[in-house]
């Protein structure tokens, strides 16, 4: 047991915690602070991120607005670092009450804020995102500051002063001793327990202050009212826009760092770590985020939180949530322990002053403070506090190294030295919480494999044990997203499901065969061939693996094919290879294979399903695959050299190797010949310098040197796109076969596919039409007579005999959905199974064995894959559907990607061309 | 297109990059991203780089100064994030926050340069073909020695124009004073003005054997070089010069055809969504503007395209310019050209012949325009094509300077099954000047 000794021990690194630490040391005390978690973790960490300016209280609480304002000034000026300037403005609509702005212009003006009038012109100007209505507009000065990068600067400033920082270690007991007090820490993450004898205690825990002030057998009040806040994932606004009217739940929007948070409710809870987000709270947030931006609703929100507030109540008070007056107390208890509570992020340097005047005082100790005399000690480098910084940074050149996070600009050096910074390996959420890793659109779908590679490298892990911290960093990611999933937010997670399942293999809970997957559907059971039909129109509505494989079927049985495709589909992203399942034998799978037989780089390996590695080493089933990739095929077992490219991002042999747990395969490094590249190269970009014979001919030299009698070499799927023979050169010149490991995407087979198909359907006549929508259809008397395309300037109509939707389910776009659970069919408005409770859309774990029910929902067809109307019979006689727009299954799970795409396809071109025209 | 279908701000192209899903599709399919490594691509100077930019902030990116504007991206994005409108608007930003290079002034004002070299064609069209002065210019002004010159014709089609209409006591009628049925308005464009005013005289004479009444608009620059070069201040004034001129035909119902698909689509879409021109008369414009092919496609759905062409025994290939394929109308020149019996057209599979107006003229880049146009090398040399069919005029001069083949708009294909010649086009030029 070790016992510690200081003068005070301040309990809590929220915000008051550390300024009192601050304060104290200053002062020139030795101080301890603990905390049972990270610094900010409480409420400092899961606030709103605004600087009050103090307008917002100048009617209802002068007192805090003048705490405010000042406090606001003290802090620019004491830590302008860790403030983005963002100003702020308060905007009224002709609908908010008229009677409240002269008021709280009074407001204002008696607590010495200044406001400033704001032209409509230049609010529009300023702030083009915001309603019309929204014109009587002011200009405030409000700051955006984050509760991480306040809590490092001022334990940072403490910790100059000598002031001792003890996190993860939470106060269990309280006794007088020894004219002081002694604590007693439990370590939480050593186990061990720590003992503190202090001279006082200064009780600074937020919403856990009255659990903590009960620890010395003393009574304090503090109400908990909880609060929902919404991240949008960009800035709709570079001010803090207040509305002008009194103060009410959703009336704030603040842009910090790359994106806006929309806040806040305010419930009465009864739990201080009241965590709880509910439905209507997020709804709530949208509708109020609507009245300050048309069109707020639709856009994308990336994650949602929950904070509680802490509001002090002197004996005697009776209020309710924003009614309780936003000052705070500071309470001496005998013997020997002082709370602060109440009060604002913005306050927290007051707070701490007075707090700390009232500890020295019991200590008799007459020293002044000084926090807001002079900037903060130690380092200043600005974090991220200006939007622009890191890109700048990266810009520069000042940011080498590859880019691991791509959203928030996250290089590999960066996370090396953070990581350096743990005794321990840290958890890739750690990691988030000092760098923002994962924290961006795409919520660590390509950076948490990156940043695994990284653990397992810098802290020497064994690769399971990289591979379970990726595991957790995914499920902690979901877990936060899954209540915002609709729309946009939504497809970003269908792709990084792709990601986790397709590629990495995260799902392979143990060895299973793919394609658990129940009975086919209907229109499978037909076999016969597409019959020709050279004089039909046909057009294909998706440029994915079913559409461009039905305009290959159609123009293979002589019709005149048109592809329309918004953009293309997710072949582009599959890792390559046919998980065909239970439609392994259906005609159109095979015909894929027969079409194949004619390139050189997407010619499959003959024979049936194979295990291949995932790009994560774990064994994935699929029915066939090209050769380059069957060549990794983990049931043979010659031994491999396993190549990674020094430097680049996207593969990590060692861990490859580690998690395949093979004897056999042997994990190097070569250098990266030539050009190295910037921080951001691509699977498709490295593949495009393998075209190049010289490039490749050097890394085989490369290779070569390092060969120890393996009979096979496995490289990422990097190489060459164009070239086909870039593989069998390598090999030519290794003397021994090579194989590709798949990759992130952009997937190099998948744009080899998209490449060679794109090239024959124009080379057999087909149209290939990508970059824009088809909004509707066209048709005459119940038949479908051709499409609408939302082409530059206005509509254009394309004119066919059959139509073929391929858009794609949630993720291709064939499906929308919003935040009600709506999901609705764009083009057609077919009917569309699905489920409208939001909740029930996803399981708890995005990796879940079963899939999830959103897989599911799609058209249901009859046995021509025609979409049914609402009456349940076809929609039209010449409409027709076709791979994962159709509804009713789980391919996903069901591990049958490919083999749905390219049995419907099928299908539906049979069905397309046989269809009475008229 | 966006959820829910009515979010006009998410239609507002920054504001895109909020539906980015990071799958890097675009950055697969940009076209310079292979071929240099100053560029990190579509995902990253688009939609990802943009939350970070602060709208009237000092822009501080450089490296999207790579970006072509071919706008492959926009086009390959599943997600409806308009990738390379976001990126122009960047280096316009970039040009606010650290001005505008000479060399990218002057490459931005080829309307100007192009009417006042007419008078001395003969002179500039042999110097302009000697390596010395060309190597002079890429050293002192970095403009590509290697950059395909174009001839001056020696005279401008808008003179030519001018001087028939005089000849013919004719002159161009006012948007009340048209029959919207029989009027066309032809929009020529710069290129077609100096360099290749056969062109635009051919597409006279289709329209008019087709019966129209042709008023050819005021020649002034459609914008797309400044804007291409991050000038959108001068930009948008010839933006509003011109949608002020053509919206009383625009909404008459008079349509507005060009032969030049990249100016065509600086009237459909990039006034609004690079320029930010989001009001009523630019949309009005948008709409009522076709791309010569497309406005023939269109008459023949009509039934109105006279269809009795003469056969022509030809293979040819056909380069759709990106900036066609921005349009979204699919392959018209193809779809007309099939009308044509004997002529087999092959489609050519290229993204981007690399130039992009002004790209490729810049020494820097040259490099990388020239590895972009490498598929039409390779087809066109597989082929063993002498000639490539294409819409855009400096597309067709760097096809030609890759491949040696020669270069023509569809136009001419149509005109010859017609039987028009120049010669049938009434021609009041003045002796000794050059006509083709
Ligand atoms: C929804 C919401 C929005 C808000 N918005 C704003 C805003 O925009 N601007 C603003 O200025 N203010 C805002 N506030 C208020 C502000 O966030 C809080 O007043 C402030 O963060 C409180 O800081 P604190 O240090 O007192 O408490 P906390 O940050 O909660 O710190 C208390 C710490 O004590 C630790 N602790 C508790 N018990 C123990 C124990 N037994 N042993 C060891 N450690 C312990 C906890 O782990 C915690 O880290 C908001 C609050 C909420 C809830
Ligand atoms: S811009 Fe479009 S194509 Fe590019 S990464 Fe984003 S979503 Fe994908
Ligand atoms: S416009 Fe062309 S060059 Fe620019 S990023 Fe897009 S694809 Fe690449």
């Amino acid at each position: 047991m070790t016992v510690r000794e200081c003068d005070v021990l301040v309990v809590g690194g929220g915000a008051t915690g550390v300024c009192a630490a601050y304060d104290l040391a200053r002062r020139g005390l030795s101080v301890t602070l603990a905390d049972m978690n990270d610094l900010s973790t409480g409420t400092s960490g899961r606030f709103h991120g605004l600087l009050h300016s103090g307008a917002r209280y100048a009617v209802r609480d002068p007192e805090s607005a003048r705490e405010c304002i000042e406090e606001n000034r003290i802090l620019r000026r004491i830590a302008p670092h860790i403030v983005e300037d963002t100003g702020g403005i308060f905007a009224a609509s002709p609908d908010d009450p008229p009677d409240y702005v002269p008021q709280w212009e009074a407001g204002c003006a008696a607590a010495g804020i200044p406001v400033e009038p704001l032209s409509a012109a230049e609010l529009l100007r300023r702030e083009p995102a915001l309603r019309r209505d929204l014109s009587l507009a002011f200009r405030v000065p409000d700051g955006a500051v984050d509760g991480f990068d306040l809590g490092h600067a001022f334990s940072q400033a403490a910790a100059a002063y000598g002031a001792q920082i003890l996190i993860y270690h939470e106060l269990k007991a309280l006794t007088p001793a020894d004219g002081g007090m002694r604590a007693t820490l439990h370590g939480k993450r050593t186990g061990e327990t720590v003992t503190v004898q202090a001279r006082w205690i200064l009780n600074a825990a937020g919403p856990w202050a009255g659990q903590v002030a009960a620890l010395a057998g003393a009574e304090l009040q503090v109400r908990w009212s909880r609060g929902v806040m919404v991240a949008m994932n960009i800035r709709w606004v570079n001010t803090i826009i207040n509305r002008l009217r009194p103060p009410d739940d959703g009336d704030i929007l603040v842009p910090v760092g790359t994106v806006s948070v929309i806040g806040t409710t305010s419930v009465q809870t009864d739990d201080p770590a009241d965590a709880r987000i509910e439905p209507w709270e997020i709804s709530r947030m949208l509708d109020e985020g609507e009245a300050i931006i048309a069109g707020f609703r639709g856009a994308r929100a990336l994650r949602a939180w929950s904070g509680v507030r802490p509001l002090y109540e002197p004996p005697g008070q009776d209020a309710q949530g924003r009614e309780v007056k936003r000052t705070f107390g500071v309470v001496r208890h005998e013997p020997g322990l002082t709370s602060v509570v109440g009060g604002k992020l913005t306050t927290a340097r007051l707070m701490a002053e007075k707090a700390a005047d009232d500890v020295c005082d019991a200590l008799g100790i007459a020293v002044a403070c000084t926090t807001a005399d002079e900037p903060l000690p130690g380092e200043r480098t600005r974090r991220y506090h200006m939007l622009g910084h890191r890109l700048q940074e990266l810009e520069s050149g000042r940011m080498p190294g590859p880019l691991i996070c791509e959203c928030e600009l996250i290089t590999r050096p960066q996370i090396e030295e953070a990581i350096a910074g743990y005794d321990a390996p840290p958890a890739l959420d750690d990691l988030r919480r000092d760098l923002r890793l994962g924290m961006g659109p795409c919520q660590g779908g390509f950076c948490a494999v990156r940043a695994a590679g990284i653990l397992r490298h810098a802290c020497d892990l064994p690769a399971g044990d990289a591979v379970d911290a990726l595991r957790r960093f995914v499920d902690e990611r979901f877990r936060g997203a899954r209540p915002l999933l609709w729309g946009q937010h939504l497809r970003q997670f269908l792709l990084d499901e792709l990601i986790y399942r397709r590629i990495l293999g995260l799902d392979v809970v143990e060895e299973s065969p793919a394609g658990a997957a129940g009975e086919l559907p209907g229109w499978a059971a037909e076999r016969s061939p597409v019959p020709a039909a050279p004089d039909r129109r046909l057009i294909v509505v998706g440029a994915g693996l079913a559409g461009l494989m039905a305009a290959v079927f159609a123009v293979q049985a002589g019709a005149r094919v048109v592809v329309v495709g918004a953009g293309l589909g997710r072949l582009m992203l599959a890792p390559g290879g046919v998980q065909a399942g239970p439609y392994a034998d259906h005609p159109g799978v095979a015909a894929f294979r027969a079409w194949c037989a004619d390139f050189p780089a997407l010619r499959t390996a003959d024979g049936g399903p194979l295990r291949l590695p995932s790009a994560l080493g774990i064994p994935r089933s699929l029915s066939f695959a090209p050769e380059g990739l069957a060549g990794g095929n983990l049931d043979c077992e010659t031994p491999a050299l396993i190549v990674g490219l020094a430097g680049w991002r996207d593969f990590d042999p060692v861990l490859f190797a580690g998690v395949a747990g093979l004897e056999r395969f042997r994990p190097i490094h070569v250098d990266m010949p030539g050009r190295r590249g910037g921080w951001d190269l691509s699977p498709t970009e490295l593949a495009h310098r393998f075209d190049a014979p010289a490039y490749r001919a050097e890394v085989a030299r490369l290779v070569q040197g390092r060969l120890r009698g393996e009979g096979r070499v496995g490289f990422p799927a990097v190489l060459g796109l164009h070239d086909p023979g870039v593989r069998e050169d390598i090999a030519g010149r290794l003397g021994a076969p090579v194989f590709e490991i798949p990759t992130l995407t952009p997937s190099v087979p998948g744009t080899r596919l998209y490449n060679t198909l794109k090239r024959w359907l124009l080379e057999h006549g087909a149209r290939v039409q990508i970059g824009h929508p088809v909004t509707r259809l066209l048709d005459e008397n119940g038949h479908v007579t051709g499409v609408a395309v939302a082409s530059a300037g206005r509509e254009t109509l394309i004119r066919a005999d059959a139509v073929i939707l391929a858009t794609g389910g949630l993720y291709g776009g064939g499906l929308l959905s919003d935040d009600r659970g709506r999901v609705w069919e764009p083009i057609a408005d077919l009917p569309v199974l699905a489920q409208n409770e939001r909740a029930a859309w996803f399981r708890p774990h995005l990796l879940d064995p079963r899939g999830h029910p959103v897989h599911g929902f799609g058209l249901a067809v009859d046995e021509q894959l025609r979409p049914l109307n609402r009456e349940g019979g076809p929609a039209y006689p010449n409409l027709f559907a076709a791979g994962h727009l159709l509804g009713g299954l789980e391919p996903v799970a069901g591990g049958y990607d490919e083999g749905l795409d390219l049995a419907s396809a099928y299908a539906a071109v049979r069905a397309a061309l046989t269809a009475n025209r008229d | 297109m966006t959820e829910n279908g009515l979010l006009h701000l998410l239609e507002n192209t920054p504001f895109t990059s909020d539906l980015c899903i990071k799958c890097n599709i675009c950055t697969a399919h940009c076209t310079v991203v292979p071929h240099t490594d100053l560029f990190p691509g579509p995902k990253h100077v688009g939609p990802q780089a943009q939350r970070l930019r602060e709208p009237g902030a000092p822009s501080v990116d450089h490296s999207v100064d790579y970006c072509s504007g071919c706008g492959i991206c926009t086009l390959v994005c599943p997600h409806g994030v308009r990738v390379m409108e976001i990126n122009t608007q960047a280096k316009a930003a970039m040009v606010e926050t650290n001005g505008l290079s000479l060399r990218n002034w002057f490459l931005g004002r080829n309307e100007v340069w192009g009417r006042l070299g007419t008078p001395f064609a003969p002179v500039l069209n042999f110097f302009m073909r000697r390596r010395l002065p060309r190597l002079l210019a890429e050293k002192t002004f970095g403009i590509s020695a290697r950059g395909p010159m174009p001839r001056w014709a020696g005279y401008t089609f808008r003179g030519w124009w001018l001087k028939r209409q005089r000849a013919r006591r004719q002159t161009d009628r006012p948007p009340e004073a048209c029959n919207p049925a029989r009027t066309v308005v032809y929009f020529h464009g710069c290129a077609t003005n100096s360099y290749e005013p056969h062109v635009g005289r051919t597409a006279v004479a289709v329209l008019e054997h087709l019966g129209f009444d042709v008023i050819v608009s005021p020649l002034r620059c459609c914008g797309l070089p400044m804007q291409s070069n991050g000038d959108f201040k001068a930009a948008r004034r010839y933006a509003r010069t011109n949608v002020a001129w053509l919206e009383p035909y625009a909404r008459r119902g008079i349509p507005i055809v060009g032969t030049s698909a990249s100016c065509m689509m600086a009237f459909k879409s990039d006034y609004e969504h690079i320029l930010g021109m989001a009001d009523e008369a630019t949309r009005t414009v948008a709409a009522g503007v076709w791309d010569f092919m497309e406005f023939l496609r269109h008459l023949h759905e009509q039934g109105r395209l006279d269809t009795t062409f003469r056969p022509l025994e030809r293979r040819l290939p056909y380069h759709t310019p990106c900036q066609l394929k921005a349009h979204g109308i699919g392959r018209p020149a193809l779809d007309v050209l099939a009308l044509i019996p004997g002529l087999i057209m092959q489609e050519i599979d290229a993204d981007c012949c690399g130039i992009c107006g002004t790209y490729g003229y810049k020494a820097e880049k040259r490099e990388i325009a020239e590895a972009v146009g490498g598929p039409i090398v390779e087809q066109v040399a597989a082929g063993g094509f002498e000639q490539v069919v294409c819409d855009t005029e400096t597309c067709r001069w760097q096809i030609t300077s890759l491949t040696g083949a020669e270069t023509f708009h569809p136009v001419m294909l149509v005109a010859e099954a017609y039987g028009l010649h120049m010669a049938a086009v009434d021609d009041p030029l003045p002796a000794g000047r050059g006509a083709p």
